[in-house]
């Protein structure tokens, strides 16, 4: 899958779970630049980018993420390791 | 003068302290950097009232401790906070220092003046420190709890865990302005544990890690996030096997969670505690036995008998005592109890009553007592809610909304969900255009995380009700889903 396709889906996923259609991610957005980027919406992000891409993240992974650049290279090399 | 005595004992041998991150910090580091702070302070008048403000990391830790040992009231603030809600708290509290991670900076490298010195005289009445918790009219409430309240508590956690050790590994997961840190902390002082500051900042992954990574063997935090780390989505990401004690407080203790707990962390004791951070942490407590015969009544959980020191009373509006089994508020006496809201006579009277000589506080929580004597919470009297256990008094966050000049009317109403504990919309009607993401983002300058509404909606009208109030149940059947 292209980088173009992880964050592609993934922009879409962030649509679904922040209800904001018009909601459009980059590789340097963080939790400071969506509104409602609480706990429980970081949760379901996390829980939907698993099911969507069928990976699994360790709590390690999880803890090193700083933006979505980098929840999409970990979606990459999971994918492609 | 016993906190003096424990915070002295503890410096001098220092137990293990693991700053952010889990690096264990060395014990002649703490030393130190206590000493110098520690000397900064005694250099503050001795009624005075200091303000922390600072990153959570161990060096918060030691200015509470060091404020503590010398005598100073302090009162805890968080640097995330809005810049108005510290002002707010200036303005009410007239506090005279606020320390920040740049003075302590300067505080360690030299480049402040430091003095030497016993500490400042003592009375057990003198306030330990102010918690300023949710108001009702758009302005926080400074509880003031003085330092023989948090002895009793000391004594108490000290007796009811004869099972925490030095060879436990403490969690301090909740924040400093939240008063069940104060719980961590008095593990620190009475069992000098292993003890880990979290890097948690609401993430539940992160807190798992933690839990994980630490082998953490205690913890005292909300039920919410329990709830959500043994969810069936999140349950076994995480060895929790090293749990053994796990005290819940905050909110209401949910059966589904009650459940979990069986089915996920069979080994570990868990306590139910309830109490207002205007009784000095917990003043009810329940070291529950995960039989459901002497745990539950239907599906609430009990919260078990007073602790010790404090007097707890069930009564009915007309302030009489209530049968076993029927519904009554909490009032709470003992030595536990606030001295007063700070600088806030009519709140304090409001929320403080004398019955048969002896003060009690209003607790606004409805509960009733089981023919043991064991109590269960089933609800609240007022529009006050919790969130993550922090309380959020609706009318306070509609007062906020309503000081922007673009805000004709606001109503909020918190409808239940079962993973947010409370969806909050908020519905404004403006007498200019104003988009639902600027109107958070201006609420984001004046209210804290946890009091934002999760929706907001813009309306022409109020819908109104026959006394000419606004109608929440309307609002509520037109515009909040049942998810």
């Amino acid at each position: 899958m292209s980088s173009t396709e992880v964050m592609s889906r993934l922009s879409r996923l962030f649509q679904k779970v922040f209800e904001d259609g018009s909601l459009i991610v980059n590789e340097a957005t963080t939790a400071r630049d969506v509104e409602n980027w609480d706990s429980l919406n970081h949760l379901e992000l996390i829980l939907s980018v698993e099911e969507e891409f069928g990976i699994k993240f360790s709590l390690g992974e999880l803890q090193d993420m700083k933006n979505v650049g980098m929840l999409a290279q970990s979606i990459e090399s999971k994918l492609t390791g | 003068m016993r906190i003096r005595q424990f915070i002295k004992d503890f410096m001098q041998r220092p137990g293990p302290v693991y700053a952010r991150g889990g690096g264990l910090v060395a014990s002649e580091k703490l030393q130190q950097e206590y000493q110098r702070i520690r000397q900064h302070l005694l250099q503050h008048s001795s009624d005075g009232i200091v303000a922390l403000c600072l990153e959570k990391d161990y060096r918060y830790l030691l200015c509470l401790l060091a404020c503590m040992e010398i005598g100073l009231t302090y009162i805890p603030l968080r640097k995330e906070w809005p810049a108005s809600r510290v002002e707010q708290i200036r303005h009410l509290s007239g506090f005279t220092m606020l320390l920040t991670d740049e003075m302590i900076e300067s505080i360690l490298a030299g480049q402040l003046e430091l003095v030497s010195g016993e500490g400042f005289a003592i009375a057990p009445e003198k306030p330990l420190y102010i918690m300023f918790t949710s108001g009702t009219t758009g302005e926080p409430k400074g509880a003031v709890i003085e330092r023989r309240s948090y002895e009793n508590f000391l004594d108490w956690l000290a007796e009811y865990f004869p099972g925490i050790t030095a060879e436990d590994r403490v969690l301090n997961s909740t924040d400093y302005t939240f008063d069940v840190s104060l719980v961590d902390i008095g593990l620190l002082l009475v069992k000098r544990p292993h003890f880990f500051l979290s890097d948690f900042r609401d993430d539940f992954f992160r807190l798992l890690g933690e839990l994980d990574a630490y082998r953490i063997s205690v913890i005292a935090t909300v039920p919410n996030n329990f709830s959500m780390m043994l969810s069936d989505r999140l349950a076994g990401r995480a060895n929790l096997s090293p749990l053994r004690h796990v005290l819940i407080a905050g909110s209401r203790f949910p059966f589904s969670l009650y459940k979990a707990f069986r089915k996920h962390l069979p080994q570990a004791h868990v306590y139910n505690c309830y109490g207002p951070t205007e009784a000095t942490i917990y003043c009810i407590a329940k070291a529950l036995s995960m039989d459901e015969t002497a745990d539950l009544v239907g599906q609430n959980v009990s919260i078990g008998t007073s602790i010790r020191g404090c007097d707890v009373l069930l009564l009915d509006q007309e302030l009489r005592p209530v049968a076993p089994n029927q519904e009554g508020e909490i009032y709470i006496g003992g030595v536990q109890l606030m001295r007063s809201y700070l600088n806030n006579a009519s709140e304090t009277e409001r929320s403080l009553c004398v019955i048969r000589d002896r003060r009690y506080y209003r607790s606004g929580d409805l509960a009733f007592r089981d023919d043991k004597g064991e109590l269960y919470v089933i609800g609240r009297a007022d529009d006050t809610i919790k969130i993550s256990g922090q309380r959020v008094n609706l009318s306070d966050v509609e007062a906020y909304a309503q000081r922007f000049d673009y805000i004709n009317g606001a109503a909020i109403v918190a409808i239940p969900h079962e993973h947010k504990e409370y969806l909050m919309h908020l519905f404004v009607v403006l007498n200019r255009a104003r988009e639902p993401y600027e109107i958070l983002a201006d609420l984001k300058g004046v209210l804290l995380k946890h009091q934002l509404p999760h929706k907001i909606k813009v309306l022409d009208n109020f819908p109104l009700n026959n006394s000419g109030k606004i109608c929440k149940k309307t609002l509520m059947a037109a515009y909040c889903p049942v998810d």
